[in-house]
């Protein structure tokens, strides 16, 4: 044996593997091709989020990655490994799945829904608990309500129930069908901040469906925009809101709405000036410093003011924030 | 609080009234014999007004142990087939399969009973066999209609976690199937009471003796106490068989 130069950095390697890859994917179904020849690389540790136009196929995208549909043509990878040569169930519990709605085992507890995969894997008993206490906080459920049948909880808590039943193994990739789409909007509002901090805090690779384009905005570190079978652009939420006027992106992504969802990207605190002459006295219009310019434009319109007064979390007033600080840069 | 608590009250109260109905089943099985007097204007002058050819509660335990059999074969095989047929190779055989359970439906249990003597001899098995195949249709057609209708989506998250096939059947198709099946199995089991008293016909010991010798001997007296009987050990299954259902619906 010859000594080996230095060594590669393996950790390095495994950070830098994509965690999924669709590889000239095509897909039929009921004699229709819906995915035709796509080819998508999903980085470890992103938040991907799949829009399209409805039927476009972004629900047989997730189902191809845990094999409940299986490619006609080309392959998709799962850390690496071709999945087709993967046992189905085995890699199936290493992934989460959340869908929209009635997921839930109706004969189970809260507690016995969560510890599905766990169970499977054949956790000991007491690991189990302990994990069931830590998702019950984690996803803010009632403790009291472990022990409650999914038709006892609102819809809310059905959906983080569902969360936590797919988070519960500690699988790296997590891939959620339209999750939020049957809530009303203050608990919509309340599991994107949630699910969006969990992915953050636990750097699980997410690969999340939706048709709301401001959901898609607000959590994606990636949007995937699907249509007729192909990815039709791939990239930040800056990167394809800044897509060409005429594009199908530009359309997809709100047309002549689209300068709101630019301001909805950025941060009242990134375009504040310090406090001049010209400052609204007390008592005026104010807009938070981590507020979005979206959120600053509403507020000038709702005081018909053209400058607002920018407060920090304690209330202290750190800046305004004008009309033209608004235009893009 | 104090809808729990009358909720766990009124769960006391029907749990109370099994061992009750029970109780009184019993007692009437007993009574009846002694009950000579009351039947006394149905006999014919000089016949006896009870059946006292064998004891009654041995009748009905045998009569009970029939239906019992019977129903299980039916619970298993209806069970097994339907599971069969819903999954993989064996869904090519349902159409078949459902046919054939619904022809041995049509044909009369006194021709069921009349055609397995010769084959099979006297006694309990050409009853169990006639009560097993009139017990199958409710059990198997029930189970497949169970079976379809699992929700989609639940198989789909199930499948979606790594349940293999196996698990899927047993944690979640057949859990959400059993109430159904139960009481499809409560309506076989209360055919199947009427039904085992044509078995004594063919040597097997029910409570359709005293019916039978009451028919064969012209004695009305005989006929109504086998029918109350009877009559009394259905209602007793029945409530039995509730009990289960309520119990499979619970979890
Ligand atoms: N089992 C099936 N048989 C035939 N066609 C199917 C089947 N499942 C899905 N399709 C079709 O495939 C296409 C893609 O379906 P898919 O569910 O992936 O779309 P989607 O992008 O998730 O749509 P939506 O936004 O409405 O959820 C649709 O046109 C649908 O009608
Ligand atoms: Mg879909």
């Amino acid at each position: 044996m010859t000594a080996a130069p230095a060594a590669p950095d393996t950790a390095d390697d495994a950070r830098a593997r994509p965690a999924i890859v669709f590889e000239a994917v095509t897909k039929a179904l009921g004699g229709r091709t819906i995915l035709d020849r796509l080819d998508l690389e999903v980085p470890p540790g992103r938040f991907v989020v799949l829009i399209g136009p409805s039927g476009c196929g972004k629900t047989t995208t997730l189902k191809l990655v845990n094999r409940l549909e299986s490619p006609d043509g080309g392959r998709v990878l799962v850390d690496g490994e071709d999945i087709a040569r993967r046992d189905a169930v085995e890699l199936r519990r290493g992934i989460g799945y959340v869908i929209q709605s009635g997921g839930l085992f109706p004969h189970w507890t809260v507690r016995d829904n969560i510890a599905t995969v766990p169970r499977l894997l054949g956790w000991p008993r007491s690991r189990i608990r302990a994990r069931i206490e830590e998702l019950v906080g984690l996803l803010r459920l009632p403790a009291d309500h472990i022990g409650r049948y999914p038709h006892q909880l609102s819809g809310g808590q059905q959906q983080r129930v569902g969360i936590a039943r797919a988070l519960a193994a500690d699988p790296p990739i997590l891939l959620m069908d339209e999750p939020f789409s049957a809530l009303d909007p203050v608990t919509r509002l309340e599991l994107q901040d949630e699910i969006k901090e969990i992915q953050q805090r636990t750097g699980k690779t997410v690969v999340f469906v939706t048709h709301d384009v401001d959901e898609a905005i607000k959590l994606a570190t990636d949007i995937a925009l699907l249509n007729a079978g192909r990815l039709a652009c791939f990239g930040s939420p800056r990167q394809v809101t800044a897509a060409q006027a005429g594009s199908f992106t530009y359309d997809f992504l709100g047309g002549g709405a689209i300068g709101l969802r630019r301001l909805a990207l950025e941060q009242v605190a990134d375009r504040a000036r310090s406090p001049g002459p010209g400052a609204p006295g007390r008592g005026g219009p104010q807009v938070a410093a981590d507020a979005s310019l979206r959120e600053a434009l509403s507020a000038m319109l709702e005081h018909g003011a053209d400058r607002l007064s920018v407060v920090d979390a304690a209330g202290r007033p750190v800046g305004t924030l004008g009309w033209s600080d608004l235009a893009p840069r | 609080m104090s809808a729990a608590e009358a909720g766990g009250g009124g769960r006391l109260g029907r749990a109370a009234m099994l061992p009750a109905l029970l109780t009184g089943w019993l007692v009437l099985l007993w009574a009846l014999p002694h009950a000579g007097p009351l039947f006394a204007g149905l006999a014919p002058a000089g016949a006896p007004a009870v059946y006292t050819r064998s004891p009654l509660l041995m009748l009905a335990l045998n009569h009970l142990l029939l239906v019992g059999v019977a129903c299980t074969i039916a619970l298993g095989l209806g069970l097994g087939t339907a599971i069969a047929v819903t999954r993989g190779a064996g869904a090519a055989f349902r159409p078949l399969v459902e046919s054939l359970v619904a022809l041995g439906q049509t044909i009369p249990p006194v021709a069921v009973l009349a055609l397995a003597v010769p084959m099979i001899g006297f006694g309990a098995v050409p009853t169990i066999v006639a009560l097993v195949l009139y017990g199958l249709l409710p059990v198997l057609q029930t189970a497949l209609a169970a079976f379809d209708g699992t929700p989609p989506q639940l198989k789909e998250a199930a499948a979606g976690m790594g349940l293999s096939s196996g698990q899927m059947l047993r944690q979640l198709e057949l859990p959400l199937a059993a109430p159904l099946v139960l009481a499809a199995l409560r309506t076989s089991a209360a055919t199947a009471m009427g039904t085992a008293t044509i078995g004594s016909v063919v040597g097997a010991s029910t409570l359709g003796d005293p019916i039978i010798a009451g028919l064969v001997g012209s004695n009305p007296a005989f006929v109504v106490e086998g029918c109350i009987a009877v009559a009394a050990t259905a209602i007793a299954v029945d409530a039995v068989l509730r009990q289960l259902e309520r119990a499979s619906r619970r979890r």
